[in-house]
């Protein structure tokens, strides 16, 4: 599990908007975490969405532990999209910009916006897996992706201005 | 409320980058691998996870015996609990099962976010070859009969590390298909992987998600026999109760 679940962790941890920096060692929490808890885990059930509630509470203390120094020091790593973009692959810059576009999203549609539109997760599971109705699933995930769409079409803009 | 309409096509073909996102740097992976071996070998088999697990702990030990911090955790185990997260992420994709776990986080508490924090010292790291696969005697994957002889569950011991990382790919791949509900890509993917490696130390998880993909390919009959054929061969699977969700939609 942890040889083949490790990055989809890591991914996950890095569109909550955890410093690739700082990536390793919250992998670590989460797996700790999850090594903990496996005996009360259901094989009969998808383990990605019961990995990532665990990424979201590590997430979830990160940032509002992290000093703002870190936040900003991340979205100046990512800003990189917007610089020598030329030097870069096209996916790379695509990347980048996706998870700059994930900072403008508030923590908690963020979540949803990943495990639905990024991990393909149904929002009815969305909802166990959270911990919240179906209902605030769908407005999360409305506003999420409004929120998303206003970034990447800010950070565009201001890559064609440059 | 309903759920809202899908993302325009411009913005979910940006996000395809960030879904077609492989692993973290081999050194980082190597690294956070090697620092979790440790801890996952003595008690790894937790009691919900079942006995079915049990001989994997044990070749587990086996395998820690040998220093090889990449390759500790058992391959039994490992390969159990792989099966989990491979169709745990198919599974995902309609949505059908509900976690009856998924409380968890909440009942265990998560321990305190520091990044100094250290439960297992770090051990020696091992980064993966990076020498191409051994060649593979090839088999052709029938679909859908299944040669039961192809599906032992007995792994071959020593399956080099390069070899390991290749099958992963494959399967990763065959698993995004499978997200982006492309089953052709899914099913070429695996049919891959079993000419390259028809007992290959993830076999069992290729099986299961042939059986997610057939069916999502709309071959229910195939993926009726594929089932029954990986019920009798991996009887102690942990994802036997899994194999019969049908897809649906998102």
């Amino acid at each position: 599990m942890f040889e083949l679940e490790l990055a989809y962790v890591w991914r996950s941890l890095r569109r909550l908007g955890v410093a690739e920096r700082d990536v390793e060692d919250l992998a670590h929490e989460v797996f700790l975490a999850v090594h903990g808890a496996l005996h009360q885990y259901d094989p009969a059930r998808p383990i990605r969405p019961w990995l990532f509630a665990f990424c979201f509470r590590v997430a979830s203390h990160y940032r509002r532990k992290a000093r703002r120094e870190v936040i900003d020091e991340t979205t100046a790593e990512l800003e990189d999209f917007s610089e020598g973009a030329d030097a870069l692959v096209d996916r790379e810059r695509q990347r980048r910009l996706v998870l700059l576009a994930l900072d403008g999203v508030d923590l908690e549609r963020r979540a949803v916006f990943v495990l639905h539109e990024l991990d393909g997760v149904a929002c009815e599971q969305i909802a166990r897996t959270l911990e919240i109705p179906v209902g605030t699933v769908y407005s999360r995930l409305r506003v999420a992706r409004e929120e998303f769409a206003a970034k990447v079409k800010r950070l565009q803009a201001s890559r064609r201005a440059s | 409320m309903t759920e809202p309409e899908r993302l325009s096509g411009e913005l979910d073909e940006l996000l395809q980058a960030e879904r077609d996102l492989e692993a973290p740097p081999p050194d980082k992976r190597a690294r956070l691998l090697a620092r979790l071996g440790p801890l996952v070998i003595p008690g790894a088999i937790g009691a919900g996870v079942g006995a079915s697990a049990a001989a994997g702990a044990g070749s587990g030990a086996e395998s820690a015996a040998t220093g090889k911090a990449a390759g500790a955790l058992g391959a039994g185990l490992k390969a159990k609990l792989v099966v989990a997260t491979i169709a745990g992420a198919v599974g995902a994709i309609g949505g059908a099962a509900t976690h009856a776990a998924l409380t968890t986080p909440e009942k265990t508490p998560a321990p305190a976010v520091t990044t100094s924090a250290r439960v297992v010292p770090p051990a020696p790291v091992t980064i993966p070859s990076a020498a191409p696969p051994a060649e593979v005697p090839s088999a052709e994957l029938a679909l859908p009969p299944v040669p039961p002889s192809a599906l032992a569950p007995n792994r071959p011991s020593g399956t080099s590390a390069a070899n390991l990382r290749a099958e992963r790919l494959l399967l990763e791949r065959a698993t995004t298909a499978l997200v982006r509900r492309d089953s052709a890509s899914a099913l070429a993917a695996l049919r891959e992987h079993a000419r390259k490696f028809p007992r290959g130390e993830l076999a069992e998880e290729r099986e299961v998600l042939l059986v997610r993909a057939l069916r999502a390919a709309g071959q229910s009959d195939a993926a009726d026999q594929r089932a029954k054929d990986f019920k009798r061969q991996f009887p102690s699977s942990l994802q036997q109760g899994t194999l019969d969700e049908k897809p649906s939609s998102r």
